[in-house]
């Protein structure tokens, strides 16, 4: 009975961390911590996964970039375009037509841009 | 008897981790929480506070120089510290003076009738402490880790690599020798039941 209330006191009073040891514990530790490694070029992008969106969203604004923006039928079948089945000069001609009606029809027009 | 309830010992992983990535915060984090037990159980093993505050500094040194490699499958982040805090202590025992023997414990100050708790509660921690450092080293060692720290006879067992068994034998032999130590002082000591 003695023995256990002896070690439940001890458990119960827990020595205090002194403040000048606390710090020097935290000294050594930062002194010896490892220095975080520098993240290559590869990590920051994300790895594989970033680059390949990376590579997909750069091909797709050249892509843009570089289709004439008149040539609206491109938008709707841009796989015809690059492969170039499909699409004619007649149906580019088609498109302009399409939209000059449409144009007219909302009191647009084309020519002067609004 | 009751356990004492830890902090995850996942987290004591995830914080050498961390610590090893170059987080500042968590090697804060874990002189917080293992600091103390560290320095407590240099305290009881050594009965020195210089000592033992050496001793801590010392075990903790050796926490973060592991701690790039750290295993968190091969052991507890706590268990790997006592071992390390216990044989630091065992080292130090071995340079210096042998044990004193139990009949020369000292005897605790006389809580005269009035006096606080907290005096009453500060004598019985000295006399425990003078107690445990008349106990053979490996006695005292278990006594400790399993009464005070209290943990399990199987994690005392991995830390003083011992088999089970020997850690319940060691353990019973130590707290019959504290009783046989503190007997004498009982009422001194504020305790009026005959049991020990």
């Amino acid at each position: 009975m003695m023995m256990e209330e002896l070690f439940a006191a001890a458990r119960a009073q827990p020595a205090p961390l002194p403040q000048a040891l606390r710090d020097a514990m935290e000294q050594d530790a930062l002194a010896m911590m490892p220095r975080a490694k520098p993240r290559s070029l590869w990590q920051v992008i994300g790895g594989m996964w970033g680059a390949s969106g990376l590579v997909t969203a750069t091909l797709a604004g050249i892509w843009i970039g570089a289709v004439p923006m008149e040539n609206t039928a491109v938008w709707a079948d841009p796989v015809a375009y690059i492969s170039g089945t499909g699409l004619s000069a007649e149906s580019g001609a088609d498109e302009d037509l399409a939209w000059a009606e449409i144009s007219d029809d909302l009191g647009w027009s084309l020519d002067e841009g609004v | 008897m009751q356990e004492i309830t830890q902090p995850s010992e996942d987290a004591h992983a995830a914080l050498m981790a961390r610590y090893a990535g170059g987080d500042a915060a968590a090697a804060r984090l874990l002189v917080a929480d293992l600091g103390p037990r560290v320095l407590a159980h240099a305290r009881y093993m050594l009965g020195d506070a210089a000592e033992a505050e050496d001793v801590a500094q010392e075990a903790m040194l050796r926490l973060w120089k592991i701690a790039p490699d750290w295993d968190a499958g091969r052991a507890k982040v706590t268990t790997w510290l006592y071992q390390v805090t216990g044989n630091l202590c065992v080292d130090r025992m071995r340079k210096r003076r042998p044990s004193a023997p139990l009949d020369q414990v000292a005897e605790p100050p006389d809580p005269a009738p009035g006096v606080e708790a907290e005096l009453l509660t500060a004598a019985r921690n000295a006399a425990l402490e003078d107690a445990l450092q008349a106990l053979p080293e490996r006695q005292r060692q278990a006594v400790v880790l399993r009464h005070i720290e209290g943990l399990s006879n199987p994690q005392i067992a991995q830390i003083m690599e011992i088999g089970a068994e020997a850690v319940e034998s060691l353990t019973a032999r130590g707290k019959r020798g504290l009783a046989a130590a503190l007997a004498s002082q009982k009422d001194a000591l504020g305790f009026e039941d005959d049991a020990v």
